[in-house]
């Protein structure tokens, strides 16, 4: 178990003022190389927006997320961007790319943070090791909005992105339908919308079919990420949510909430970590596999 | 405290990057295939990079290891910018790689600018993975 100290942080915001990024580097990787259950970030005096973009592959997120950064630095807000592609489950290898999409944007703005994340290990651990790289980057004081991208694909990505305060669903112009019954529990936890690649054909239906679904009319954008086209209005959007989010208790109430489903991803990735190393009798029920199961990363907890 | 078995070493991160104007990639791609295949992280930054965007990867990923791939004919400048800037931004301690069209002759030039290793064309690349792994996270304690 360690938890960072304050010459620790010192040290990293130290160096992160002058635009000199290796102290934070590295502690991403102590925190992206423990289990989440032996890195204790402790509580940032002043929170920052999270904002998780997602969405089907192809709908253009990273080069959103390059237009986001642009649009975002040159309104004076200081940036970081997680950027998670998945690792392959037969090798653990990955090839992260999303950095190459956001290149162009990053050049002759060296005090924006780009980090890529490999989506190693299961579910509940990798959620949990964003969730704690997004707290450290905001216990640093460096930044006023952190970006965490990720392929919205499944149960895993949604749980990326609950760790977020705003959660942004990118999508394009016919996907509609397919965003709707395919990533339900996408929908459900987007906060915004984006209609990406808005010149194409398609574009009002997909835009009315979100609106129905959102319930909230002033919830879906329509960019066009290439072109750089509805960024600023985007970015405009989430500093007004952020703004109502600081004022009075909200933000705190959403922090509160997620944190019971962040503790207990933490628990389901010690589960599944203490199973994978148990011999389970097939002929076996599965009440009592999973009795088994329970009791010894119980045991094991506790020792 | 641990629920499984004893931890992995943390997979190596490696920069897969293409300095200057030469855009001739595929080799570059083969390269990042094959190590991500063999277990690596492979960040690929693209064509067309500065060293300054190069380093910024290398320090911000935290990588083990930079493989700058050339095909131009100016991995000697490159390779030197890059050297010196590794160095005066505490990450001499990278293994850093160049691969592509290298006359045999610049290797003495290039390991005096920092480079640990070229691979030529035509490098198996089972030559490489077992090259990284035997010297990353190794450079400077041997």
């Amino acid at each position: 178990m360690f938890e960072f100290d304050e010459m620790q942080i010192d040290a990293v915001v130290a160096k992160g003022r002058q635009g000199l990024w290796g102290p934070l580097a590295r502690a991403v990787s102590l925190v992206e190389n423990s289990p989440p259950w032996e890195v204790s970030v402790p509580r940032a005096p002043r929170p920052c927006h999270i904002v998780g973009v997602t969405g089907p592959p192809g709908a253009g997120k990273s080069t959103l997320t390059g237009r986001l950064i642009e649009s975002c630095a040159d309104a004076g807000q200081r940036v970081a961007v997680l950027a998670i592609d998945p690792s392959s489950p037969l090798t653990g290898g990955a090839v992260l790319g999303d950095r190459l999409r956001m290149e162009t944007h990053l050049s002759g703005r060296p005090e924006v943070f780009v980090r890529s994340l490999a989506s190693r290990g299961s579910h509940g651990a990798v959620a949990g090791a964003t969730r704690n790289i997004a707290r450290l980057l905001e216990l640093s004081g460096l930044f006023d909005i952190v970006l965490i991208e990720t392929v919205g694909a499944g149960q895993t990505e949604v749980a990326i992105v609950e760790v977020a305060d705003t959660v942004l669903l990118v999508t394009v112009p016919g996907l509609g339908d397919a965003v709707q019954s395919i990533k339900a529990g996408l929908m459900e936890v987007a906060d915004a919308f984006v209609v990406n690649m808005a010149d194409r054909p398609g574009v009002r239906e997909t835009t009315r079919h979100l609106r129905l679904a959102a319930g909230r009319a002033n919830a879906v954008y329509q960019t066009v990420a290439t072109e750089g086209q509805g960024v600023d209005e985007l970015r405009v959007g989430l500093q007004k949510r952020w703004q109502d989010l600081t004022e009075g208790d909200r933000l705190q109430e959403l922090r509160l909430h997620k944190w019971s489903s962040d503790a207990s991803l933490v628990a389901e990735a010690w589960v599944a970590d203490c199973a994978a190393t148990m011999d389970l009798e097939p002929q076996d029920s599965m009440h009592n596999a999973v009795n088994r199961i329970l009791k010894e990363a119980a045991v094991r907890w506790t020792q | 405290m641990t629920a499984g078995a004893e931890r992995p070493e943390a997979p190596l991160k490696v920069v897969v990057a293409k300095p200057g104007l030469d855009g001739h990639d595929r080799g570059a791609k083969v390269v990042a295939r094959a190590l991500r295949d063999s277990g690596m992280e492979v960040v690929y930054t693209g064509i067309y990079q500065t060293p300054e965007s190069i380093l910024r990867a290398v320090v911000q990923e935290d990588a083990d290891v930079l493989g700058l791939s050339s095909l131009s004919g100016a991995h000697l400048e490159y390779a030197k910018e890059l050297g010196e800037l590794l160095r005066a931004n505490d990450r001499a301690d990278v293994l850093f790689i160049v691969g592509g069209t290298v006359p045999p002759e610049d290797a003495e030039a290039l390991n005096d600018y920092g480079v640990h290793a070229v691979f030529g064309p035509g490098t198996p690349t089972g030559e490489l993975v077992d090259y990284i792994k035997a010297n990353a996270r190794r450079v400077g304690s041997a």
